[in-house]
């Protein structure tokens, strides 16, 4: 398991549209590298504990967390095409290595790869195509360490 | 309801105990109606309709009523792009 600053720096640093990267966006790829992580090695790359709020997975743990390490990171409010506030999480100091295992690189790597190109619509489309998203009720937290174990169980069952 | 015959009904189409136990509405009728594209080449959605009382509806009725909506396909092709799809994410790893 990593800590979050290094799982933020990781993604921010190997993320080509950094422009993109709002508090909302971090926090969805965090979510999906949990998941891929889960499904993939039976537990998660951050200690989460994710929520099922109105518009998906959602924690604050990524803001507090660049508001809390300033020495790494630095926040910009600015106001999205349609009027709304959205939150830009910066790099700050792009020196700090962050210590990210292989097998954690990998899971991040492959939510960067899959999403980089993904508009907002298409993004959060994905998002809601997890599994996790799919089967939940909204407003619970999301086990995603069970969830992976019964998606695959139902993954294997079906042709 | 009886719900042991219930049970057992669900049972014969292979559905376990624990997963009959977790289905709140225990639905008893079961109506599914395609809408295909505008070109009516593919189905793209599936409308169910469920009832706890089998005899709420018929299928002529709701065929009937399916029947004449004339935007389903317009509608559905429309808000395709935000509709979440199970097969897309794991095809993408996830």
């Amino acid at each position: 398991m990593a800590k979050l600053k290094d799982i933020m720096v990781y993604v921010i640093n190997k993320y080509p549209n950094k422009y993109e990267l709002s508090n909302a966006r971090l926090t969805k790829i965090v979510y999906l590298a949990d998941w891929k992580h889960a499904i993939t090695y039976g537990t998660q790359i951050s200690s989460i504990n994710w929520y099922f709020d109105n518009y998906g997975p959602f924690v604050w743990d990524i803001k507090d967390t660049a508001r809390t390490h300033q020495e790494l990171f630095f926040t910009e409010d600015i106001t999205n095409m349609y009027g709304s506030p959205k939150t830009i999480i910066n790099l700050k100091n792009c020196e700090y290595v962050p210590a990210i295992s292989e097998r954690e690189m990998k899971s991040l790597d492959h939510v960067i790869e899959a999403t980089k190109d993904l508009n907002w619509t298409q993004f959060i489309r994905l998002i809601y195509s997890t599994y996790p998203i799919i089967i939940s009720e909204k407003y619970v937290y999301l086990d995603l360490i069970e969830k992976a174990k019964e998606y695959l169980k139902y993954s294997s069952g079906r042709t | 309801m009886d719900l042991l015959g219930y049970n057992s009904r669900c049972m014969e189409d292979g559905i376990s105990e624990d997963n009959i136990n977790e289905i709140g509405m225990k639905s008893r009728l079961y109506y599914g109606y395609s809408i295909s594209d505008t070109q009516g080449k593919k189905s793209i959605a599936v409308i169910i309709v469920e009832a706890t009382n089998p005899h709420r509806y018929t299928k002529e009725a709701l065929t009937s009523i399916f029947k004449k909506e004339r935007y389903l396909s317009e509608i559905t092709e429309r808000i395709s792009p935000w509709i979440p799809s199970y097969e897309e994410a794991k095809e993408k790893g996830f």
